[in-house]
């Protein structure tokens, strides 16, 4: 069950990030709320693997495998800069939260952040999910077959 | 419970790291992002000041919601993410044959 919750909310993070990446294409409004949504869920998701944070960081001086050492990397870095990304998004928000009543802050170094951000995190995704492709294809084999399911 | 006392540690991580954001947003780095930089870059006027390069962007799309006419912009994030999924995963492949091909010592 958590590792069917895992997986969907995964593929949900990788297409509301792809979406809102894609300013262009969804426009400020959507962008923004979308945004908003996928901070939400992206501390959900690092909620369901801090055990996996614990038990890697314990290990990451001593015992472990060089792959593993590069997930540790990789992870860390991009939980670093899709929180600047989605915190500087919202002290920029032109639409979602001014419309709720809420005027943030705005300033050249928290768009510079946001943009820079923004870059640096939609190549860490891309890592971040090569990294782990061999599970996604295993899991995601057996949640579309209805099977059971093992965990990550 | 567990997730819970989890999720309290994670925000907690979340708000050191926009703590820190804050702090370099006063710190003489913040220059590095400033101005931003990279392909989006507005580019400079006459008198040289620079504006945050995002602006472009805002002023193209504001509010109008999703547009398909903009659809290009979607698949140019479709294709970075999957060329560097496709060039790790590309590199796992071969690296694995590569290992079972070499008989351990």
């Amino acid at each position: 069950m958590h590792t069917r919750v895992d997986f969907w909310l995964d593929i949900a993070l990788l297409v509301a990030f792809t979406l809102d990446y894609s300013f262009n294409f969804t426009g400020l409004t959507v962008h923004e709320w979308i945004g908003i949504g996928f901070g939400v869920a992206l501390l959900v998701h690092i909620t369901l693997h801090w055990d996996w944070v614990l038990r890697t960081t314990s290990r990451i001086f001593s015992r472990l495998a060089g792959r593993e050492r590069i997930r540790w990397i990789v992870d860390l870095g991009l939980m670093i800069v899709m929180t600047l990304c989605v915190a500087s998004g919202i002290l920029i928000s032109r639409s979602a939260l001014p419309a709720v009543g809420i005027t943030p802050v705005a300033g050249s170094f928290w768009t510079g952040l946001h943009t820079t951000s923004a870059d640096v995190t939609v190549a860490l995704v891309g890592l971040h999910v090569a990294l782990s492709w061999r599970w996604i294809l295993t899991v995601g084999r057996r949640v579309l077959r209805r099977g059971t399911v093992t965990s990550r | 419970m567990k997730f819970l006392r989890h999720l309290l540690v994670v925000s907690a991580v979340v708000a050191l790291v926009v703590a820190l954001g804050f702090v370099w947003s006063h710190s003489g780095a913040a220059d590095l992002v400033a101005d931003g930089g990279g392909d989006r870059r507005q580019v400079s006027d006459t008198a040289g000041s620079r504006a945050p390069r995002d602006d472009g962007r805002f002023e193209r799309r504001g509010a109008g919601g999703i547009s398909l006419s903009h659809a290009d912009d979607l698949v140019q994030t479709v294709f970075i993410e999957a060329a560097i999924l496709g060039g790790v995963v590309a590199i796992d492949i071969t690296r694995r044959h590569r290992r079972r091909r070499i008989p351990a010592a």
